[in-house]
């Protein structure tokens, strides 16, 4: 179905690439880690900085002209007016005042965190499988990614089967896994129609058996939690331990979302009905793509987040006109909204471009901003590490000279946890 | 011959003759035969004994295929005891000891095809002391091997360490570790999404799926009571009874390892270990030693893409990790990596005494020191010198001389050089 549609659209050569990529793709603890650099191997003490800016992106409120950033211990300190705040002793001062500061990016939708490993297709259904074993910090493929502003990706599992396993929610910059998990288990990943569908033979080869796969999966992971809810709460016997579904816990109990591999009107619809409606679940829309947008509506009525693209626009056969997807979104009164490059669909640098895109098709760019950071780290449920410049928040910093959404500007500085981590005084640039 | 046959006169000078010659074999071949009343002093110029000490000059008295006595000079056993004088440059060596391989093992598969869990079926039942290219580990210096079941399963099976020449009891431990991958090779031979009608479309396909299946065993087994687990291999690695050694090249592998070994408390030996370099802080840390699978310097990268480190060993043993080296040509790679950095003394250590120590054979072979088992190599020179060559290796006491096919166009000078025409050897021919 999906390959019909997109042989009728002008814009099939980067829905062609999912598809073979995320296919054809064999490259790239029980409890819920939330890491924090913890780690005494690569833990050295973080120098103090103080950064003065030139204009200060926070992505939560009004942009701060001539500001000052404090670092300390991974962290923000304090962020204001530079008049506001006086550099204490003993921080390493950085004078960017003719650049711009902001939020390191977030990508929704990635595959290039580590090794090609993505798609285990033997069953159509794989909760037992994990990625984060596959991590490599800092890769090269992540170096560039740097230098394009992406500090924080979803790496998660392909979409070759209805359930890819459960992803992980990681920085970008170097140091063991560990120092670079934000969350692990991060989201689990569902694929809905399109990549996954299997050939006749096989149970779930349309839609509708595809559907009722990812059903009764989902179903025994929902039993199996709620047992063990019942057991805790002393309501009931201690069930019997299934390391396969134990991921299922976090999902079930709301505490991680699960972000699907969807697009199309319809596919889109049965995922709300099935997904949100009926199992309960934090639901992330990534892709989202085609004419899904139509069913906007829907999805801002129950404050279902979309991650949209890498398709970021299409041929409208009503209007006869090309329309930018993100902005269709925008005007249905989506809240949570932002792109995704499910690289390496869309280079992972060109995170920002995606926005830039969207705000060529009528997006704001201060919505475009927050689409970029606050709003994939509202979806994914890490707003309250990253995202956006507050005090507490980790110091994942972008300087830039000028706005990201212009692509004549570029990155001069990345700051991830505190720590630079790439600097075109000294690294060469890369992006 | 066919007329001295005919004759009497002659026919009783053959007997004679033949009398003779079995006499002098029966002298000779009679101390081989009755192994136990062997003694042999050796003096080299230089014995390195891998106890912490070389001795320059330095003599070995071997009785009964065991080592007698080390020292700078030491006294013969009695009259009987056979001298073998090594040559001006000469060096004596402990027999190099290969912590994993698979030569040795039939040529029939070291994989069992048909399932990916195996930890039960034992390398032991698959060794050919008959194998040439065995016989050619032997002759280039390896006495002991830790012979593998291959790398296609997730669990492969048991290791088994044997001698490299059947001298009547070359099994040293024929119940070894448990060797488990976690790499990309057990994904080779599996499908998915083809035909469901075949015995391949199976997990796993990816790491991911050889990560699951690692897991889920070893969890399924730790929450088995000792009686019922349906793998007591496994359950005996988990309650530290059974060594575990695990193949692992890449770095997130190798951290992968890590992973595992915190949730399911393991002490594993790392083998492959390609990109060990990258997370040698950890390896030092957690004091997981490494048994260095041989790289291919031919190659910009190794098997799955793996970065190579050319002096990976001295940066290893710079960071404080111990390994050794494995894969066969022993020799070569030792001198490999003492090109690339390794001091002597510590690459001589990793083919000798430290992967004897992994494999906790430590009290039979990898040192020369009393008691332990007469395995020995005798060099013309420097062992790491390229010039260098094997003059004969000892297994048990025996003097194994050169199969023809490494030594023919040298045998005069091997001749010469093996210390008096009175060194008996087995398979001369």
């Amino acid at each position: 179905m999906i390959l019909k549609l997109l042989k009728q659209s002008f814009f099939a050569n980067v829905g062609i690439l999912t598809l073979v990529c995320l296919i054809s793709s064999s490259f790239l603890m029980t409890s819920t880690i939330r890491a924090q650099s913890k780690n005494k191997r690569t833990q050295q003490d973080k120098p103090k900085i103080a950064i003065h800016v030139g204009k200060i992106m926070t992505a939560v409120g009004d942009p701060i002209g001539d500001g000052t950033i404090l670092i300390k211990d991974g962290k923000i300190e304090a962020i204001g007016p530079r008049k506001k705040i006086t550099v204490p002793d003993g921080y390493l001062v950085i004078d960017h005042s003719e650049h711009f500061a902001m939020p390191g990016l977030i990508d929704a939708h990635s595959h290039v965190g580590g090794s090609g490993d993505l798609n285990e297709m033997v069953y159509q259904t794989n909760p037992e499988l994990r990625n984060w074993d596959q991590i490599i910090p800092h890769n090269e493929r992540l170096k560039v990614a740097i230098a394009g502003g992406v500090t924080t990706t979803c790496f998660i599992p392909g979409s070759g089967t209805n359930m890819g396993g459960f992803g992980v929610l990681m920085k970008t910059g170097p140091g063991d896994p560990e120092d670079v998990i934000i969350r692990a288990p991060g989201v689990l990943k569902i694929a809905q129609a399109g990549n996954p569908e299997r050939r006749t033979g096989e149970t779930g080869s349309g839609k509708m058996g595809m559907n009722y796969v990812i059903r009764q999966q989902l179903k025994e992971g929902q039993l199996y939690v709620r047992q063990w809810d019942d057991f805790e709460k002393g309501e009931a016997a201690k069930p019997e331990f299934n390391l396969r579904l134990e991921y299922f816990k976090p999902l079930f109990r709301r505490q991680i979302p699960v972000v699907v591999h969807t697009q199309q009107y319809q596919v889109i619809q049965s995922t709300i009905r099935m997904l949100h409606d009926e199992m309960n679940l934090k639901v992330v829309i990534d892709h989202g793509t085609f004419d899904a947008y139509k069913i906007g509506k829907q999805l801002a009525k129950r404050g279902i987040p979309v991650m949209a693209g890498p398709r970021a626009f299409q041929l409208d056969r009503d209007k006869g006109q090309v329309t930018g997807i993100v902005n269709e979104y925008e005007k249905r009164g989506i809240e949570i909204l932002g792109v995704n490059t499910d690289a390496p669909v869309i280079p992972q640098e060109e995170l920002f471009f995606q926005a830039t895109m969207a705000v060529r098709y009528g997006w704001s760019e201060e919505r475009a901003i927050k689409g970029l950071t606050i709003q994939p780290a509202k979806a994914l449920m890490i707003d309250d590490r990253v995202g956006s410049l507050e005090v507490g928040k980790d110091a994942d910093i972008l300087i830039t000279t000028g706005s990201i959404l212009d692509p004549r500007n570029f990155v001069t500085q990345v700051f991830i946890d505190g720590s630079s981590v790439y600097d075109t005084k000294k690294d060469r640039r890369r992006f | 011959m066919e007329q001295l046959c005919l004759r009497s006169k002659n026919m009783k000078r053959l007997i004679i003759q033949f009398t003779t010659a079995g006499l002098i074999f029966f002298l000779l071949a009679a101390p081989q035969l009755a192994h136990a009343e062997d003694s042999i002093l050796i003096s080299a110029d230089t014995v390195y004994t891998m106890n912490g000490k070389t001795l320059s000059p330095g003599q070995v008295l071997v009785v009964d295929g065991k080592i007698k006595a080390v020292g700078k000079t030491v006294s013969a056993a009695d009259s009987s005891t056979q001298e073998i004088k090594l040559g001006p440059g000469s060096v004596l060596m402990p027999g190099l000891v290969d912590p994993y391989s698979q030569t040795g093992l039939g040529d029939d598969g070291t994989d069992e095809r048909t399932e990916e869990i195996t930890p039960n079926f034992k390398a032991i039942h698959s060794v050919d002391w008959e194998k040439s290219a065995l016989r050619r580990q032997r002759e280039n210096g390896t006495t002991t091997m830790c012979v593998s079941p291959g790398r296609q399963n997730v669990f492969g099976g048991i290791t088994a360490i044997i001698k490299t020449y059947d001298a009547g009891n070359p099994i040293l431990n024929e119940d070894g570790a448990l060797i488990a991958s976690m790499c990309s090779d057990p994904t080779a031979s599996n499908r998915s999404r083809s035909r469901p009608d075949t015995i391949f479309v199976r997990q796993p396909t990816n790491r991911m799926g050889v990560v699951w299946m690692l897991r889920s065993t070893f969890d399924k087994v730790n929450r088995a009571s000792a009686g019922e687990s349906e793998f007591p291999e496994i359950k005996q690695v988990l309650t530290g009874k059974r060594p575990l050694m695990i193949y692992a090249r890449m770095s997130h592998d190798i951290t992968t390892v890590e992973t595992l070994a915190n949730t399911f408390k393991l002490s594993p030996i790392i083998v492959g270990g390609h990109e060990a370099y990258k997370v040698k802080e950890m390896l030092a840390e957690r004091k997981y030693p490494v048994i260095l699978d041989r790289i291919d310097t031919r190659a910009t990268t190794g098997a799955e893409q793996s970065k190579l480190c050319w002096n990976q060993a001295a940066v290893l043993d710079q960071a404080g990790v111990t390994f050794a080296l494995c894969g066969n040509d022993l020799l070569d790679q030792a001198r490999f990596v003492h090109r690339h950095g390794l001091s002597r003394e510590k690459t001589l250590a990793a083919i000798t005494a430290t992967p004897a120590k992994l494999l906790g054979v430590q009290d039979k072979v990898g040192m020369i020191k009393p008691k332990l088992d007469a395995d020995l190599i005798a060099f013309s020179g420097d062992p790491l010198d390229l010039t260098s060559r094997i003059q004969w290796v000892m297994v048990n006491g025996q003097v194994l001389a050169h199969s023809k096919s490494i030594t023919e166009t040298n045998e005069k000078n091997n001749d010469a050089k093996l210390g008096g025409d009175s060194v008996k050897t087995k398979e001369g021919n």
